[in-house]
């Protein structure tokens, strides 16, 4: 097994809304190991980037709050002070966002950019800067560093922006990246490019990644281990093989039931019922997920499902998932 | 770019020539001319200033007066003064640079106060200090600027006699000299700064909610997951962006001074353009009129102007060609 590089115990962070704390990110526990790739998979609001903010810290502390441990090389981020974390964001653990554009400052080259990493983390003078910067431009496939370091983000095309978050991230060659949604921005034939540069750096650099998507195709392209998230909380965890293969929650079923494929055109495509509950309205008790598969009813839902495991390396939470079945065709799992 | 320049001040033969005719009709719709006034002896025979009237082309309808003017414009002949005897060009040539240093030092003391006040509110949005400086913005945007005008005459000028409660210069210097300087100087800082006190708190405004709104974007967050210090962040991330409308204002805000100070050199009788049309307007001294409203209409057109050229050099995603 490979070095340990972060983790997250009971992570819970709640945001506070009207002066009540709800929790977007739930009782979360997982770990990254050296040369990893952790996906981190749901739909929209369930938490990921809430989750990838949280390890960051970069949520407003005002109006947020984290608890439990995020062990850092021994220390707990949460515990540390801002002046401390500025030391570990972007030189220890970086992070790319999800759309290039906002995420690129509009006024500044894309040369100064990838500089500003450096010039806070490194000792290098300004010409070693801009020399890192142009390999790190080329590193990315940016077929003309020299002509790129010197123009805007507007200039450049999606994909070229997210090459240049790309060479942000990495530029002072952290352990960890977090990669919120990197190529959901993106159109298919970019996304496959960008997914093969991240996965091309993390097998020379031997770097941790956590890769948060809501597109069961990339994990299966590039993840080793895969967390389920539902409502904040993790439903099932396991190595991309034993998820993908044989997935037990309902939840993550459902996820790879509802993908299109050639062979099933004639059945009308899966859909998940309604929508994840906002998170002023999720269940403090009982299964978060049993509004969403009326046709099951299972005693056990009232109970608070625990995250158990059921094979070495696959944990799953769900009381009901050995009774699940889908609805048989033109039955309630249409809208 | 030059060329963008040169199509713009094409653009403004028209918008100019449409405020001429404009200008001129409401002018001369007016009632009574600068023969009528109080600048005419009352023991004059009615039947001789009719006379007078007739030979300088004033009962003529007003098309007709207009083309004789317009032509005189475009030989470079603005007219002749009626109530100052000499031609337009050297009243408003005496006058004009009083007017243009008291603009560049009110919007020297406008942004001296907007700039620092703007960025600490977006800063520490909601904190006590926000408060103060908001709270200062809604007084300075209810109250008209010329109450805080008589309030500082009355306060620094009368009553602890610190600055001179009128004209442009002590009429005993010797012009040249660096005394002559410091005296322009100590009789322009009253109305720059009554001035600067109220058109600031809209630029206060307009960088506290652009700081605001800058400080939550995505590039903010990206910086922050560099490992940027805070007060980093803000010098080189949000500051630069929020400047960008308070630079696109820079050429609007002089339009504005040029009308504020018709209002501010009446009240420190100040002699500048903004008190020669007032008078000007009160004489029926039509030339001095037209041809200020020409100069301002023309000032205006060249700020927006200067607006968008400025633009074009602080934001990189917009390229004039």
């Amino acid at each position: 097994m490979e070095k340990e590089l972060l983790r997250v115990e009971n992570l819970t962070t709640s945001f506070c809304i009207d002066d009540q704390y709800y929790a977007a990110v739930d009782d979360l526990s997982f770990a990254v190991h050296e040369n990893e790739i952790v996906a981190i998979v749901g739909e929209s609001g369930c938490g990921k980037s809430a989750l990838a903010l949280s390890i960051m810290q970069l949520h407003d502390k005002k109006r947020t709050k984290s608890e439990g441990s995020i062990i850092y090389k021994g220390t707990n981020l949460l515990n540390e002070a801002e002046s401390k974390l500025n030391k570990v964001r972007g030189r220890h653990i970086s992070m790319i966002f999800q759309e290039p554009l906002t995420a690129l400052n509009p006024l500044m080259t894309v040369g100064k950019q990838i500089e500003e990493s450096l010039h806070y983390h490194t000792d290098l003078s300004k010409k070693q800067q801009k020399a890192k910067t142009l390999t790190l431009l080329e590193q990315v496939g940016i077929p003309y560093p020299k002509r790129t370091y010197k123009q805007y983000p507007h200039e450049l095309s999606g994909g070229m922006r997210q090459r240049v978050m790309i060479a942000i991230a990495v530029a002072c060659s952290p352990s960890l990246v977090i990669a919120d949604e990197p190529t959901t921005a993106l159109d298919v034939t970019i996304q496959a490019q960008i997914l093969d540069l991240l996965k091309d750096i993390q097998q020379k650099t031997k770097m941790g990644i956590i890769f948060i998507t809501h597109d069961l195709g990339v994990v299966a392209e590039i993840a080793d281990q895969v967390i389920v998230m539902y409502a904040g909380q993790i439903v099932e965890k396991g190595s991309v093989k034993t998820i993908l293969e044989r997935p037990l929650h309902p939840y993550t079923k459902s996820l790879l039931h509802s993908i299109p494929t050639v062979k099933k055109e004639k059945n009308r495509l899966h859909v998940i019922q309604g929508m994840v509950p906002s998170i002023a309205k999720m269940n403090r008790s009982g299964c978060r997920f049993k509004e969403r598969i009326p046709w099951i009813s299972v005693q056990s839902h009232a109970q608070f499902p625990r995250l158990h495991e059921v094979e070495p390396g696959h944990f799953v939470r769900c009381t009901c998932y050995k009774q699940f079945h889908f609805p048989k065709e033109g039955g309630t799992a249409i809208r | 770019m030059w060329k963008f320049i040169v199509r713009r001040l094409l653009m403004m033969i028209p918008q100019l020539f449409i405020l001429s005719v404009l200008v001129f009709m409401m002018a001369k719709a007016m009632p009574g001319d600068a023969l009528g006034g109080r600048e005419i002896d009352p023991r004059a025979n009615p039947d001789v200033i009719e006379a007078q009237r007739e030979k300088m082309g004033l009962n003529d309808p007003w098309h007709e007066q207009y083309i004789r003017w317009v032509s005189n414009v475009s030989k470079g002949d603005w007219g002749v003064s009626y109530t100052h005897k000499v031609q337009v060009t050297d009243v408003i040539e005496d006058r004009i640079w009083n007017t243009v240093n008291l603009a560049l030092l009110t919007l020297i003391f406008t942004y001296l106060i907007a700039i620092p006040l703007g960025l600490i509110s977006g800063r520490y949005s909601d904190s006590w200090i926000d408060k103060v400086i908001t709270g200062y913005t809604y007084i300075g945007f209810a109250t008209p600027m010329f109450i805080f005008a008589i309030i500082m005459l009355f306060v620094f000028g009368f009553s602890l006699d610190l600055f001179p409660t009128g004209g442009s210069v002590n009429p005993t210097v010797e012009e040249g000299t660096f005394a002559y300087v410091l005296s322009k100087i100590n009789h322009m800082i009253l109305p720059a700064f009554s001035t600067a006190i109220v058109s600031t708190t809209v630029i206060i405004q307009y960088l506290r909610n652009e700081v605001i709104d800058n400080k939550m974007k995505d590039f903010v967050r990206t910086a922050k997951a560099k490992g940027v210090p805070e007060t980093n962040i803000y010098t080189h991330h949000v500051l630069r962006n929020s400047f960008l409308p308070i630079a696109a204002f820079l050429g609007y805000e002089i339009t504005g001074l040029v009308g504020g100070a018709v209002i501010i050199e009446t009240i420190f009788n100040y002699p500048g353009i903004g008190q020669l049309f007032l008078s000007s307007v009160h004489a029926r001294d039509f030339s001095v009129v037209t041809a200020v409203v020409m100069m301002t209409g023309f000032a205006t057109l060249l700020g927006t102007l200067l607006s968008d050229i400025i633009l074009s050099i602080v934001d990189p995603r917009i390229r004039i060609d």
